[in-house]
């Protein structure tokens, strides 16, 4: 794998409990940031499944240590604005900077679209779209203030570049929604030499995707490769790794790709190749 | 910059005697594989401006072996199927596999749809379109029959997602190599083949150079009124061809391995208006 140089660099990271944030936040460490390490510690009423917790958050901030690096530990809900404020606020008062933003938190539920209700909407837009917003305005603001430059990286889905899968409007709805914000921050930012990009997860292997299958059965990921083929077109098949999203992550992260921004990263297995 | 391990790989490089080539294929070289680089080395009629040149093409095999790697050189014109086979079968012959295909060739002129010779239009499909396939092709049945994976990394455009005016054909085939790239990723996924594309905004290499000498100033302002800017980033008018490379290693690496099918802007922004 591609060794990076984030020495020195700090990482604030989302939804860092376990998953993909998880994956992220240690693998930024293993190149040398300091992290800031951020999750709810709490579940949410139309979720079906755990979110991560404050022992998953330390077991993370144990993982960063045991690279050399420090870790800062914040427990906070994305949606709300004066959590997401004070979380920022806490980074820079333990590290003095950030220079990666990972827009990684995120959750997902099931209902059609005329079935929803309002709460179950509401939840979860303002976890997966209102939530990277409101830490890109936060830890945005601070790239600008300091004048020199910074990244941030967002999660988005296949599910933000198809219609897929049914009876989760709200979490198509916010993942498209995260790469027009996508797009408009790197608008925004560019003048501050600010990159901002997407990556596009496709099925992962991680607590979310496992906690969706044992609330609502296989079929929630079957009925979407029944619609739109299989989510690994190769041989092998099978979900892939929270360390594939990792790789993409880290490489957007990087100089070397300075000039990468407003862009969507399928990390996806071919599933948006058809 | 990222470090890679390309160690005892080989990289088949088309459109390597200068510009965004010779770039991929030095940087392949830096990281360790050796490298097949290939050339038209001879000029298209319909083209206004020359292309790489059989000296230039030599230049780029000393800054391969200047990094301690072996290089091939072949002249090759993407768009005979006679031509890319021969040269494919050398690669193998003399380097014994080939583990990356950088689908780098390509030309870009500028004419009205309603206006444009014939010729000019099938000389653009064939270069552009036609020998990104015949390339994928070749190198994609040594893929097939050596059974050990392989990487294809297709060079569009920011023309591969949106349209400029004045160059219908160049957007044409750009918009085409992403379609085939989806295809191919599809098909060769079997065979634990990787397929992706890049998309670049203006690099400042030779071929822009050339079409701003032949056209002129002004056609590139009119194109860019309609497409607004190429870079978004204050100061910068176009990437470097570095940069482009930079997503072409990072596709042709396992830190992409579930990467296939895609279409990954290097533009500074320019698709994201």
């Amino acid at each position: 794998m591609p060794e990076y140089d984030f020495s020195g660099k700090v990482a604030f990271v989302t939804g860092a409990a376990h998953g993909q944030g998880e994956s992220h936040a240690v693998e930024y460490a293993r190149h040398g940031a300091d992290v800031v390490a951020l999750d709810i510690g709490e579940n949410k009423e139309t979720v079906p499944y755990d979110l991560g917790t404050d022992d998953e958050l330390e077991a993370t901030a144990q993982a960063v240590r045991e690279h050399g690096q420090e870790a800062l530990t914040v427990t906070a809900d994305v949606s709300d604005e004066d959590e997401v404020k004070a979380a920022v606020d806490a980074a820079l008062a333990e590290f003095g900077k950030i220079d990666v933003l990972a827009n990684n938190a995120g959750i997902e539920s099931v209902a059609e679209a005329v079935q929803l209700d309002e709460q179950m909407w509401d939840e979860l837009l303002d976890t997966n779209l209102k939530g990277v917003w409101l830490c890109a305005k936060h830890v945005g603001k601070h790239f600008v203030d300091r004048g020199d430059g910074g990244k941030i990286v967002n999660t988005a889905s296949v599910s933000g570049m198809t219609g897929i899968p049914l009876g989760n409007a709200h979490y198509v709805a916010s993942k498209w929604g995260v790469r027009g914000l996508t797009k408009t921050l790197a608008l925004e930012l560019a003048e501050y030499d600010v990159n901002v990009n997407a990556v596009a997860p496709g099925a992962i292997d991680t607590p979310m995707v496992s906690g969706m299958i044992e609330a609502y059965g296989e079929e929630v990921l079957s009925q979407s490769e029944d619609l739109g083929g299989p989510f690994n077109v190769f041989p092998e098949g099978g979900m892939e790794d929270a360390q594939d999203i990792t790789e993409a992550y880290m490489w957007l992260s990087s100089d070397a790709a300075r000039y990468v921004t407003g862009i969507t990263l399928p990390v996806d297995a071919g599933f948006t190749s058809k | 910059m990222p470090e890679y391990d390309f160690s005892d790989k080989v990289a088949f490089v088309t459109g390597a005697a200068r510009g965004q080539g010779r770039s991929h294929a030095v940087m392949y070289a830096e990281n360790g594989a050796d490298v097949v680089v290939t050339d038209i080395c001879e000029d298209i009629d319909t083209n206004p401006y020359g292309l790489g040149k059989r000296e230039e093409l030599d230049e780029t095999v000393s800054m391969i072996e200047d990094a301690g790697q072996e290089a091939l050189a072949i002249e090759m014109d993407v768009r005979n199927e006679d031509e890319v086979e021969a040269a494919v079968e050398q690669a193998i012959d003399e380097m014994g596999k080939i583990d990356v295909l950088a689908n780098n060739a390509g030309i870009f002129n500028a004419a009205e749809l309603t206006e444009m010779p014939e010729q000019q239009w099938d000389d653009m499909i064939d270069t552009n379109l036609k020998g990104v396939w015949l390339c994928a092709k070749h190198v994609g049945k040594h893929f097939v029959d050596r059974g050990d994976g392989g990487k294809i990394v297709n060079t569009s455009s920011a023309a591969g997602l949106i349209a400029s005016p004045f160059a219908g054909h160049y957007v044409a085939t750009k918009h085409g190599v992403i379609g085939l790239t989806k295809t191919l990723a599809l098909e060769l996924a079997e065979y634990d083949v990787n397929v992706n594309a890049v998309c670049p905004t203006g690099v400042g290499t030779e071929m822009i150079a050339g079409f701003t000498e032949a056209y002129g100033e002004e056609m590139m302002d009119e194109m860019g009124s309609f497409s607004g800017p190429w870079s978004v980033f204050e100061g910068v008018d176009m990437v470097e061809e570095a940069d482009i490379s930079e997503a072409y290693m990072w596709l042709s690496s396992d830190a992409a391995r579930y990467v296939t099918g895609i279409a990954l802007p290097v533009d500074a922004g320019m698709t994201a208006k």
